[in-house]
């Protein structure tokens, strides 16, 4: 008879010796939950990556093609011509671990692979083996390694648990940003013709389409006279948004999800009702109905090729400027890389607020204003007329997102808007918000659900920062102002914090705003009772 | 021989051997930050675990505890643990390790003088409710687990929830078709 193991053999958790072999050697591990789906072969072919390919993660062969070495040592090369910063990244790290328990994966996971420093790492050894004199002679004790295939499973696995939140870039003395080293790395797979389907579909559509669900105009247009039903619904108001039309002021591109997704659907609801009592002079469009620019998560081309339709719409349009809605990637996008990627915009004006003459000189360059800004001024002139009352029985807190806070330093801007439309606000504790705000853990694209074990592991800093003021201030509510985070926080928030609501800010916006010829509101956005309605005046006489 | 007495003055040594034990589940490289983060937002895994260490403890050995705080420690332990890609008996089998530890690190002096008996029987009532916790834990590891696929579901569901509306009233207008091909969106 075979002899019983002791809970300690089964469980093996004994700390045992140093493991056998070197993080080098130690391969990643393949099984469903591990990895994303792989991008379809048709969406690649049609976004004109040469070498797509059937191939599938857990399979032993990713039928590479012939030639693969050859490929990614060009597609190296490549990238360190271009980007002179790559180079520096590659050479100047010094690895002091500055970075390393920073990275929301490595607290959440604790897999020392996710440290940024050796997830850099994994590119870097590579780099070191062809492009440095000590590592070709030296090979290993110089931090080099040869590629094979196992090292491109590896950074498979490992830049797709990179959501390009450059959390630790913030912590980095150098700077170095691993974002820009996850986004060359993806792209180098995708020169393999690997790539993961909830990224390059939604490539592909926003490519063909407009929107990342490929759905055709007149459904979109059909959509949002839903939504319009529901604001009739909930102000006795009927709004008809202007579609693809010339000769408006602005041209308004949100994120698609805003269109389509729960709870995305009330911030943009919101959106149309601030619009129309304002009076702004718009138009939404359905060639460039997607703000949020998937491109930026694998390829700096895609990127550039996607923020391209942004720009060309509205010069078709002859609008003077553009308005952005709440996203994230988006304004990385436009405010980090727009301006070599498509710049100038000279064929727009530098943005003026219609209605407080505001000039937005921060978007002199980009002609693109984002929209908490846009409110925020609003609010400041007066412009508003808001009854946060409606708001009472919400007690919210405030996600800075990773790119609107880390890429373009928008952190007041939004807090404002949120205090003046609801009266209870509550900040998460320090190190967890602001510039040092923990992603949702499912950014840069990474919010497939086959991987959804994976996000909630990535996600538990951000969640269990919530969970301290759920706690402890009763906190109901967390807004934010990314659709990747109104998509990924609902479930996080399901799993770690239940009782506490995901939303936009214009959600909350929208509900406190009074509209002119409103009737009185008895229900939210959401078409929820309001705890604290309006009073019926017909009801008062 | 006092065993509760015991228990008091060996917990904190226990209570870091044990958890010791649990992040013996993590890789080895991780395991100083783990252990010497003592942040509870910048280190939550560790930290996490570390507070319900000694909450479970003290309700292992008797001490006064509050059966609610008990349930929660263990809660927030097994639903980090149930999403840690590591197998349910490691997830949660972690919790038995505390037998050895207090095999150890008690039994002995339970039994050294006459009175043993008395001393061991409230030994094995210790250990009894580690069995008890046990028992809880795998409730709630199935809980967590359910969770996460309840999650999956309706995330799907909410990212589409106007095309799906849309596919809704497209259907409605339509002229009903035979019931074998009626193969529309459901409702």
């Amino acid at each position: 008879m075979a002899k019983m193991p002791t809970p300690e053999e089964l469980l093996a958790a004994t700390p045992a010796s140093f493991p056998k072999e070197g993080w080098m050697d130690t391969k990643p591990d393949f099984h469903p939950g591990s990895y994303c789906y792989p991008a379809k072969t048709d969406a690649l072919q049609k976004l004109g990556f040469e070498n797509a390919h059937e191939w599938a993660p857990q399979e032993e062969d990713w039928n590479l093609p012939e030639n693969w070495e050859e490929i990614i040592y060009n597609s190296l090369k490549d990238a360190l011509e271009k980007h002179r910063s790559l180079k520096l990244f590659m050479d100047c790290c010094v690895r002091c671990g500055a970075c390393a328990d920073k990275c929301h994966f490595f607290i959440g996971t604790n897999d020392p692979k996710n440290m940024p420093v050796l997830r850099a790492e994994l590119l870097r050894s590579v780099y070191r083996k062809d492009f440095t004199t000590a590592g070709r002679l030296l090979g290993k004790y110089a931090g080099a390694r040869k590629l094979d295939p196992e090292v491109i499973k590896e950074w498979f696995i490992y830049f797709y648990q990179c959501t390009e939140c450059r959390r630790c870039s913030l912590f980095c003395p150098y700077g170095i940003d691993t974002a820009e080293i996850t986004v060359i790395v993806r792209q180098m797979l995708l020169d393999l013709g690997l790539g993961i389907n909830w990224i390059m579909n939604s490539v592909k559509d926003c490519n063909e389409t407009g929107n990342h669900l490929g759905i055709k105009p007149h459904s979109m247009k059909e959509i949002v006279e839903f939504l319009c039903d529901d604001i009739e619904t909930i102000t006795g108001i009927r709004i008809d948004p202007p579609w693809n039309e010339k000769g408006h002021e602005v041209v308004f591109i949100t994120p698609s999800g805003d269109y389509f997704a729960d709870p995305g659907v009330y911030t943009f609801m919101g959106y149309l009702m601030l619009f129309h009592e304002i009076g702004l002079d718009y138009t939404l469009s359905t060639y460039a109905s997607e703000g949020g620019n998937f491109g930026s998560f694998v390829s700096f081309d895609v990127a550039k090729r996607l923020n391209a339709k942004m720009y060309a719409e509205a010069k078709r349009l002859g609008a003077k400027w553009i308005l952005g809605g709440e996203c994230g990637h988006m304004w990385r996008v436009v405010n980090q890389y727009m301006a070599t990627y498509n710049g100038p915009a000279d064929f727009l004006e530098t943005p003026v607020s219609p209605i407080t003459g505001t000039v937005f000189h921060n978007a002199a360059a980009t002609k693109m204003v984002h929209i908490a800004e846009f409110t925020a001024d609003l609010i400041k002139h007066n412009k508003l007329n808001l009854r946060p009352e409606r708001n009472n029985h919400i007690i919210t807190t405030w996600h800075d997102s990773c790119n609107p806070s880390r890429a373009m330093g928008i952190l007041e801007e939004p807090r404002y808007v949120l205090k003046n439309v609801c009266n209870n606000f509550v900040e998460m504790p320090e190190h967890t918000i602001r510039e040092e705000t923990f992603c949702c853990g499912s950014g840069s694209g990474l919010n497939a659900e086959e991987i959804m074990d994976q996000r909630l592991r990535g996600g538990f800093p951000r969640a269990n920062a919530l969970r301290y003021v759920h706690d402890h201030n009763d906190v109901n509510w967390m807004a934010c102002m990314c659709a990747l985070d109104r998509a990924a926080l609902p479930p996080l928030v399901d799993y770690w914090v239940p009782g506490v609501t995901v939303s936009g800010l214009h959600e909350l916006v929208a509900n406190a705003l009074v509209m002119k010829g409103e009737i009185p509101r008895t229900m939210d956005l959401r078409q929820e009772d309001l705890p604290f309605p309006d009073e019926d005046p017909a009801e008062e006489a | 021989m006092d065993i509760a007495k015991l228990c008091v003055e060996r917990r904190d040594e226990l209570v870091e051997r044990w958890v010791g034990l649990f992040f013996a589940s993590y890789p080895l490289d991780s395991k100083g930050f783990m252990r010497t983060n003592r942040d509870r937002f910048s280190n939550p895994v560790g930290e996490t675990t570390r507070i319900a260490a000694a909450v479970l403890y003290d309700a292992v050995t008797g001490g006064d505890s509050d059966s609610d705080a008990v349930k929660q420690a263990l809660h927030d332990l097994v639903w980090v643990r149930a999403v840690q890609d590591m197998p349910p008996s490691k997830a949660v089998g972690v919790l038995y390790l505390l037998k050895t530890l207090l095999r150890s690190g008690i039994l002995p002096e339970c039994m050294k003088d006459a009175s043993s008996a008395k001393a061991v029987e409230a030994y094995l009532l210790m250990e009894s409710r580690i069995d008890t916790l046990a028992m809880m834990a795998l409730d709630m590891y199935s809980d967590a687990r359910e969770r996460v696929f309840r999650v999956r579901v309706e995330e799907v569901k909410r990212s589409q929830s106007q095309v799906i509306r849309l596919a809704k009233l497209r259907r409605e207008q339509e002229v009903p078709a035979p019931e074998t091909d009626n193969r529309g969106v459901e409702e």
